[in-house]
């Protein structure tokens, strides 16, 4: 009696100690998956900031063109505005086009979200094997951050328009002015007036109005780790591997744990609510000039990197995403609540 | 009536060995088992946050996610970050053992 009794202490120990050791270890996979994804939705966003300079720089580029002269390109044949500035401008929206069509693509959903749940599976699994599939970051679920339709963006060029589902929403600035001045010839026949071609507009870069809070992710792995020679089967329900004196169907000897991670430290775009801070219509003169552009410039950050957040609420065992993202916005004004997360 | 006093110092004799090897094993178990649980935790702190915390910790090293005072700007969606960390048990009966645990961030 008393040699059972001493086996089975070193049994419990053994067991109690190997399934610390485990929870530890899918707590650190947790996390470390959990960050992988907020990592890759870093570097993400980093792209999608490149992508809005390239946009605020043809914008640049293009305002520089028509500002550097007085248009002059077909005297007395032209009432209204010049034909070679209208050229330059014409030419601007092709480039504006490809660069907005850029911007979207690097910050479509697929591009940006998708790989990034890619990345965080993958880390799960490259730290605690046979994970991948019990590795979720809640991107099933509406209203969660990750989910496909959470974020959206409306776009729109000189040719085309769209809606996407996006990493997070952005608004597009429509009402960059690009105008120039002229020698008009409409009055008195042929007798040139020093005009400015009132504005007109192109859809240019883009603003995240939110600066950032809308971005993270939870993450949530489990799984059964592999221990041959302590599974006793011994409700004889099935062979998952799992602990001494646990169930082996699975059920009580699964281990979970959560994380939250995020992007932080960037910034996409100019988030001033209105003025020439946000379309860089700074007028420097008769014209908008080439300063005017620095200021939704100055806006866009691209030094995304990301970090550990944490979970306020104690939670143990396997909770619902649904629980975890629980629908009370009448409690806090938002549509999740985001009160168990500090990010 | 016959004598009994030998007994129990027969019985004590028989069974001190016995629990002072389940005592040594236990000894042995916890052991083993906090060095596990070093080298994971070693492992993912040295990936999260490299030498900034764990500098003088011997047995440690990799890549990590930290620069200086911060996190790393993330730089590419394309990333493979890894540490690994070893930690030795208390020897027993002249024997320890040797633990080495890996923690890995990547996009692979």
């Amino acid at each position: 009696m008393c040699l059972m009794a001493l086996m089975l202490v070193v049994a419990f120990a053994t067991n109690t100690g190997i399934a610390v050791n485990d929870r530890i270890r899918m707590q650190s996979t947790a996390d470390l998956a959990t960050y992988a994804v907020a990592y890759s939705e870093a570097a993400s966003l980093n792209d999608i900031v490149e992508a809005n300079e390239q946009i605020a720089d043809i914008a640049r580029d293009c305002r520089g063109t028509l500002s550097s002269t007085v248009w002059n390109t077909v005297p007395c044949a032209q009432c209204g505005s010049d034909p070679g500035a209208e050229l330059v401008i014409a030419a601007c929206r092709v480039e504006l086009d490809l660069a907005v069509r850029q911007f979207m693509m690097k910050a479509e959903y697929g591009n940006s979200v998708e790989p990034a749940l890619e990345a965080g599976r993958g880390t799960a699994d490259a730290n605690f094997e046979g994970t991948y599939d019990k590795t979720s970051f809640m991107e099933d679920i509406p209203g969660s951050p990750t989910y496909r339709w959470s974020y959206s963006t409306f776009w729109q060029t000189s040719y085309s328009a769209g809606i996407n589902p996006t990493i997070a929403d952005f608004e597009q600035v429509t009402d960059t002015a690009f105008n120039y001045e002229y020698l008009n010839y409409c009055n008195d026949r042929c007798v040139p007036s020093l005009t400015v071609k009132p504005d007109q507009t192109i859809p240019t870069w883009f603003v995240k109005r939110n600066r950032d809070p809308e971005v993270w992710v939870a993450g949530r792995v489990m799984g059964t780790p592999e221990k041959r020679f302590l599974d006793t089967d011994y409700r004889g329900g099935g062979k998952d591997r799992g602990y001494f004196g646990a169930s082996s169907t699975g059920g009580d000897d699964l281990l979970v744990a959560y994380a939250v991670a995020k992007p932080y430290d960037g910034s996409v775009g100019p988030s001033e609510k209105s003025g020439y801070q946000l379309n860089g219509n700074w007028r420097t003169g008769p014209v908008y000039g080439r300063k005017g552009i620095d200021y939704p410039k100055l806006g866009m950050v691209g030094e995304y990197r990301a970090r550990m957040a944490g979970i306020q609420d104690r939670l143990a065992g396997y909770v619902d995403a649904e629980t975890l993202i629980a629908i009370d916005g009448a409690m806090i004004g938002k549509s999740w609540d985001t009160s168990r997360f500090e990010h | 009536m016959r004598c009994r006093r030998g007994q129990s110092a027969v019985e004590t004799m028989m069974v001190v060995p016995i629990v002072a090897v389940t005592i040594m094993a236990l000894y042995y178990l916890w052991s083993v088992i906090y060095a596990a649980e070093n080298a994971h935790v070693r492992a993912r702190e040295y990936v999260l946050h490299g030498s900034a915390y764990l500098g003088s910790v011997d047995g440690t090293s990799g890549s990590d996610v930290f620069s200086g005072n911060n996190y790393r700007r993330a730089d590419s969606t394309s990333f493979h970050f890894e540490s690994s960390s070893t930690d030795q048990s208390l020897a027993v009966f002249g024997r320890a053992e040797s633990i080495e645990a890996k923690a890995v961030i990547t996009s692979r």
